[in-house]
This record gives C-alpha cells, structure tokens and sequence, in this order.
C-alpha cells in the first residue's frame, strides 16, 4: 500500500514556557488519497491543535514544544519550518469555521484569488489567474464566477463565501484538505452544501480530507473512518458504520447518548466528565495504522 | 459584598497570571521601583533631602555655583541653594500637580466618555463634538493661550492643563464602553431592570479601569513633562518654589561651564517619564495577558 | 384551558434605515401556554431574534402587539413585567461581567427589584446557586474561572433570581459541549416543572426541539410558516419548509435517519418508525 498523505504519529503537544500544558498525549491518526476521515471530539480534546500542526502553523507561534511525527504528503512537518510552509496552500489546503472572516474584507475576491494561485504559480499572468479562477468557482457551482471574483466578502452571503473559500483551498490542486468545524458559523442548511461539496472532491479528484468536528451527526454522514479525541487522547478508531452501530468506548457511548435525538426520547442522565472516558483506546477490526501492522 | 470601590475590586479580580506576567518583565519593574523611589522622596522629602532650607529663595552664599562634590552631590546653583534638595522638592511638586490634574480630568472625561457611549444617539453627538473640539487645538498652543490671559501661577498652571487633557480620557472611555455595550453582559443587567446608573458605573466602569489606569500611569510623566515645558517657557510655577522645568531653563544660561544646573534637573525629568512610562507599559501588558 | 401567558396579534416588525425598509417580522400570530416551552425556529434572517427582542421589550413593535398575561406590553407595570420576563443568552461568557464576582451577578435581581432584605441576599443568592447545581462557595469566584456550562448556570440562577413567569431562552445550549448540553437542558427542563416557568426557546437545532419543546413555531424570513405540539409536527411536517429543515439535521442513529428519509419523501411516517 502507498504511504498516507498525511500520517500522525504519537504526536505530543505541550504549550507555554513557564506553566506548561500539555494539550497533546499521544496522537496517531493517518488519512490517505481519496479517503475521508473525521477527528471528532469537544472543545479542548486537541482536535484543533492537531490540524494546525499538520499545516504546520502552530510551530510558527513559538512557544510550544512538539514531539512525534507528522508526515503530510512524504514531508516531515513535525517541527515545522520552510518545507512544509512551501507545501502550504499548494499541496495542503485548509477550511475554517467561519468563511468571511477568513477572506480580508478590504479587497476584492479577484486579488485574493489571484495570490493564492501565484503561491504555486509565481510567474502566473493577471489572464491566466482569472481563467483559472472562474472554472474554480464554477466547480463550486457558483452561478456567475465573474460577478464573484469582482465582488468583495462582504458582499456575498456566507454559503457563496464558503463555496469561495473552498475553491480558493482546491484551486490548486491540493493532496491533502483540512477541514475545521466547516461552516458551523452558518445555516445547517449551508453547512450541508459544504459537506456535498468536499465529498464530490474526494471521490473525483482522490483528495485526502480530515474533517475536524465536534459535531457526530456530521461526521456520520460525512467520514469513512472516525477517530474520537478526548482531553488529548485517540480514545476509539472504527470505521463510520463500525462507531454509530458498535460504539465500544464509555465516552463515545455517552456523546451518542448525550445527542438528542429527532425521533425523540428523553436526555439520559449523563456526567459530564467520567475516569471511565479515560480509559485506553479502542481500535476496531481492521482499523490499526499502518505502522502497526508490520512487526 | 459588592461595595468596594472599582479600583479595589479590580485588584482582587485582576487573574495571578496578569501580575505574573508584570513581574516577569523587568523594565515593568524597573519602572515599578523608580517610581516608588520617588514617591518615596517626595512624601518624606523634609526628612531624607540634606538641606530642606534651601527650598526658598536663599542658600548657601559660601557656595555659590559649586561643583558637584561631597557636601552638595549635584552642586549648588547661583544662589548657592543645593540642587539635590531642589530636584527632590522639584519632583514633589511635579507629583502634587500630576495628581492635581489627573484627579480632576479622569473623572470628567470618565463620564463624559460612559455616557456618550453608553447612551449613543444625540447626547453622543453633542458630547463627542465638544470633546472633539478640544482635541482639536494642540494641548501646548491651548495651555499657552490660556496662561497668556491668566496670571503665570502654580493654580492657573494647573488648570490649563486639566483642560486640555480631559478629552483624552473622555475618547478612550467613550471606545472602551462602545465596545462594552455590546457585551451580553450589559443586556442581561438591562432585562434585569438594572438603573442606567448601575449599569454605567457599576457593570462598564470596572471594564474600562484596566484603560484608564494604564493611561493614567502613562500620563503622570506627560503631565510632569507638559508642566515643565509650561514652566521652560516661563508661563509656569515661578520663583522661588523649585520648578523641574524652570530649573533646567535657568540652568541653561550657564551652560556649557556650569552643565550640572542643567544636567541634573534634565535628567530628573528623564527618569521620572521614564519611570512612569515603563510601569504603564507594563501595567498594559499586564492587563492584555489577563485578557 | 388556561389564559395563554404570552400572545402575539398581528405582530410585525419593520426596520427602516437610510431609506431601505427590511422587514423582520410579518403579521404573526401565536399564543403560548403557561408552563410550556415553546420553541420559536428558524434559520439566520427568520426574525426569530427580533421576536425574542419584542418580548424582551428591548424594540417596539411597528404592528400589531403583545400581550403578556392579557395585558398589552410594554405597559404601565414596565418594571413588573421586566421582572416577570427574563433572558438566558447564547454567550454564557459574554453575559457574564468579567469584573464582577459571580454573586455579584446572581444578587444584582436582587437588589434591583427589591427582593428579600438586604442580610438575607447573600443568603438567597447561595440557595439560587445550588438550585442550578452549583455551589454557594462560586459566588465569590470570578465568571472567568468558570467552565462554559458552569457560565450558563450562572446565567440561568441570575435569570431566576428575579422570580420570573417566562424565560426567553436565547440559543441557550448551542455554545457547550454534547454531555454538558444535555446536562443544561436537563437543568432547565427540570426547574420548568419545579418552578412552573413558561420558556420561550429560540434555536436553529430541531434535535434539542424534539427534546425539549411541548410546541414549536417555525419561521421563515419573517413569516409563520408552521406551528404546533412538537410530537405532531415531527410526526408529520405539513409545510416543506419544516420538512426540508428537518431532512437537513445531522443524525446518529438508524432509526432517525429513517424518521428522516420519510419526512424528506413527504409522506407520513409508518407507525414505530421514532
């Protein structure tokens, strides 16, 4: 089998100098060409972080303190650096929550569309950049990809934003996309769109996607594989159909629980934090990394 | 159990890690300790200063203009008065009128900024629109103009800088509460019924102390700095009292040979900007980690 | 059956700015009964916050009216009903002063309305703590010590501490975490029947409906468009609106997405399909 194109392994993260945190105790997850993949979990399990250190953006800030390994398409990203920020926007590709604020409000789609392009491209002419961003956008279904690229954020709705947002993140090709919380910021109704949207890229195009989420009724409908996170921990890895009919850890038991229900049926009686939603983790049948599997 | 005053509440609820991060800077704490010490000089100025009597117009008339040397440690100026003593008493009065000024143009432009921010619409308007005026004339021009009609005195100082330095505070605390105002916070007080009293005073004030007394630690030395420049050009305290800036602008006459009537007091007023500067600084970095 | 504690009559809101008229709430129609919660849905732009602000009294209305216990809002008893209506926000961080201790919070009710002397304050303020399941010690301890459902305690103690009759309860779980959501719905669930209190429950998420609600409302860019008992509606959505709202929720079970695909075909479901 050929290697993943992105491949985590044992990654721990521990934050500030003087009081220091531990966030990370451990990570493995691996994702590979085509594949969906969801790391779902609450706020503080380390979902987050674990995206931004496979962009390699967290190492940037200084101040944290990583070990481990972290492969994004055959580039060692664990302690970040140059490599893996010329892999940024060219072979890696992120989406956040909230579309519009990740666009800069005070210039036209067009110029940012056209840096983006030229990150893989320098040399790239004003015609080509536009060219390419128009089938871009049109790829995303949006209806007149000329009036988009003249218009600014602001003036697009938060589903065109996204879907812009999106093409800007595929438009050159990307092996690998992360996805955090996509469209949370916006309507169910949008947030549905964007889902369509990344499940069409990875069945035409063979794109990697990690889709970050708290949310499981999401990553149900999304995901091929789930790894549940909690407190810094991989707690249960399992195929999707594996997870939502046969959750075997006590804390993705009591999310499911926890999650109300449209066909009704009361709230259980649930804690909020257990010592059993520690305990260790549980892979399903056919589920190991791919390291693990050699001897 | 809420009756303390904002400043005091503010203490007790500014986080550990906003005093931890202060003390891990230490120009915070040099600026903390250069303060101290000169709060410290002031208050017990009788006491500590080696020769208080020469506060007033005479000295010692053996020593005229003397060097610095082991008896006067920054020399003594032409009336033979001991320039240490002088500076010591010369930084007293800064402080006396820093705390003067900043104790009546803090709460004016404090209120003026709440309710104007809070209340928005028309009385936004016309309250911002004045202070906008007086923002709009250059604080040494508006100072001179009215010490040029008013006799040069201590009190007359005093005034024409609190009049060009409310506005200031009134557009800082008017941004802060614009702000504050859209917190849930606000709302929450207002469905509970709360008076717009409470709601200015006792739920938005305390959020904008953090701004306020940084500024106000930074403006102790601008002041000090606005009444010496005041003073420099003779429009301020005048003679006999020891006056930073009237020291300096006496001093230069005679320099380059007699450098020490001027150095020192120039350096004085260097230090304590400084001071007040880096513990302002520090204060707001303070403020920011706590977040 | 009883007087309904909440009714809108022809209820409209339209803002007018720079010449351009946006109208958030059109010609609506409701009445709610006492102790019931009553879930008022809709997606971004529905109106469904401009109504909560309508009976909040923070906006007037520019048609139609309210009436709350069969008097017309905002009334004469002004400070009456501002007591008797509370609000529990979205933002349990926001809604909280990071400057004032919790107690603070929790007392100011209080002492605005006058309830309980002076000395028993601190008293009461301890008893409204534990009631959400907190502890009397919180009350000295800052908001940004807190937890985010421990926040949403707070707010909602504070929210009781005025002794209200309704509680316009403002996306109050969409902020948290699954397990402490369902801990807080629990809460508030419970204080409902202890407390007999009437809630109006303004969300986006038709699961927590399905949970929680006894009526829902749903609305559509300023418009009613379905209204009923909660089992009825998510039995069998008349309106396509509802029903591509519904079709839209992310679900984790089989027998959900069954209830689902026949809601999206349109059909009534098969019996024992929820």
């Amino acid at each position: 089998m050929t290697e993943p194109v992105l491949a985590i392994r044992d990654l721990e993260l521990t934050f500030g100098r003087w009081r220091r945190s531990k966030v990370l105790h451990g990570v493995s997850l691996h994702v590979r060409a085509g594949e969906k993949v969801a790391l779902v979990g609450e706020s503080g399990s380390g979902k987050s972080v674990t995206a931004r250190l496979a962009m390699g953006l967290l190492q940037e800030t200084g101040n944290v303190d990583v070990a481990g390994s972290i492969r994004v398409d055959g580039v060692e990203a664990a302690a970040g650096g140059r490599q893996i920020r010329r892999l940024r926007g060219r072979r890696v590709a992120m989406i956040f929550q909230d579309p519009t604020s990740a666009l800069n409000p005070a210039f036209r789609i067009r110029g940012q569309f056209r840096e983006v392009l030229r990150t893989a491209e320098p040399g790239l002419s004003d015609r080509e950049a536009d060219a390419r961003a128009e089938a871009a956008l049109a790829e995303v279904s949006i209806p007149d990809p000329a009036r988009a690229l003249n218009s600014y954020a602001f003036q697009l709705s938060g589903g065109m934003n996204q879907r812009v947002m999106i093409a800007m993140a595929l438009a050159n090709r990307p092996s690998l996309l992360i996805a955090d919380e996509p469209g949370t910021a916006l309507d169910v109704t949008v947030q549905a769109q964007t889902l369509e949207l990344m499940r069409d890229l990875a069945a035409t195009r063979g794109t990697a996607v990690l889709l970050i989420s708290h949310n499981l009724g999401v990553v149900r409908e999304f995901a091929d594989r789930v790894y549940v996170i909690y407190r810094g921990r991989i707690v249960e890895h399992a195929r999707t159909a594996q997870l939502f009919s046969d959750p075997r850890h006590p804390y993705t038991r009591a999310l499911l629980a926890a999650i109300p229900k449209i066909s009704g049926g009361g709230l259980p009686d649930l804690p909020e934090r257990s010592p059993d939603f520690e305990n260790p983790r549980i892979v399903h049948e056919g589920c190991a990394e791919p390291w693990e599997l050699r001897p | 159990m809420d009756r303390s005053l904002p400043l005091a509440r503010l203490f007790r609820l500014a986080s550990s890690k906003a005093w931890a991060t202060f003390f891990a800077n230490p120009l915070s704490v040099l600026g903390l300790i250069i303060v101290l010490v000169i709060l410290v000089l002031s208050v017990f100025a009788g006491v500590l200063t080696p020769y208080p009597e020469h506060v007033g117009p005479v000295g010692d008339f053996s020593a005229m203009n003397a060097p610095p040397d082991g008896a006067y440690w920054f020399g003594t100026d032409t009336m033979g008065r001991d320039l240490l003593t002088r500076i010591v008493y010369g930084y007293q009065l800064a402080l006396i009128m820093a705390a003067v000024v900043l104790s009546i143009a803090t709460p004016v432009g404090v209120v003026v900024g709440l309710v104007a921010g809070y209340k928005g619409g028309w009385v936004d308007y016309a309250l911002m629109r004045i202070t906008d005026i007086f923002l709009a004339v250059p604080p040494l021009v508006l100072a001179m103009a009215i010490m040029g009609f008013l006799q040069p005195t201590l009190m007359n100082g005093m005034l024409a800088i609190t009049a060009m330095w409310w506005p200031w505070y009134a557009r800082l605390v008017y941004n802060v509460t614009r702000a504050e105002t859209q917190e849930g916070y606000v709302l929450a007080a207002e469905t509970v019924g709360a008076s717009t009293a409470h709601i200015v005073f006792r739920e938005i004030l305390p959020n904008c102390m953090p701004s306020i007394v940084t500024k106000m630690t930074l403006d102790v030395g601008f002041v000090i700095l606005m009444a010496s420049s005041l003073s420099f050009l003779g429009l301020g305290v005048q003679p006999p009292t020891p006056d930073l800036g009237s020291m300096v602008a006496e001093g230069a006459k005679y320099m380059p040979s007699s450098w020490w009537l001027t150095v020192w007091p120039a350096v004085a007023i260097l230090v304590v900007v400084l001071g007040f500067n880096l513990l302002g600084d520090g204060l707001r970095e303070a403020f920011e980690a706590e977040g | 059956m009883s007087e309904p504690i909440l009714e809108f009559d022809n209820l409209g809101k339209t803002f007018e700015a720079d010449g351009s008229r946006v109208v958030a709430l059109d010609d609506v129609s409701l009445a709610f009964e006492r102790r019931g919660c009553h879930a008022i849905v809709g997606e971004s732009g529905s109106g469904k916050t401009t109504l909560a602000n309508l009976v909040l009294g923070l906006i007037r209305p520019t048609g139609g009216g309210i009436r709350f216990n069969g008097v017309p809002l905002p009334g004469e008893r002004g400070i009456e009903h501002r007591r008797a209506i509370q609000l529990v926000q979205q933002n349990p961080l926001s809604a909280l002063n990071p400057r004032r201790s919790v107690g603070a919070s929790v007392r100011l009710p209080l002492d605005v309305h006058g309830i309980g002397t002076s000395s028993e304050r601190p008293a009461r303020v301890a008893a409204l703590l534990e009631e959400v399941g907190l502890e009397a010690a919180h009350a000295r301890r800052s908001p940004r010590g807190l937890s985010g459902g421990q926040r949403q305690r707070v707010a909602i103690a504070r929210a009781l501490a005025c002794e209200p009759e309704l509680i316009v309860l403002d996306e109050p779980t969409s902020a948290l975490d699954v397990l402490v959501q369902a801990r807080v719905l629990q809460l508030l669930e419970h204080l409902r029947r202890e407390r007999g209190l009437t809630y109006l429950f303004i969300t986006h998420d038709l699961a927590v409906v399905r949970a929680v609600a006894t009526t829902v409302s749903v609305f559509q860019r300023g418009r009613l468009v379905e209204s009923g008992g909660v089992e009825e509606i998510f039995a069998a959505p008349r309106n396509d609106y509802t029903r591509q709202l519904i079709g839209a929720v992310p679900v984790v079970t089989e027998a959900e997405a069954r209830l689902r695909e026949t809601i999206r075909a349109g059909a009534p479901p098969t019996p024992g399909a929820g």
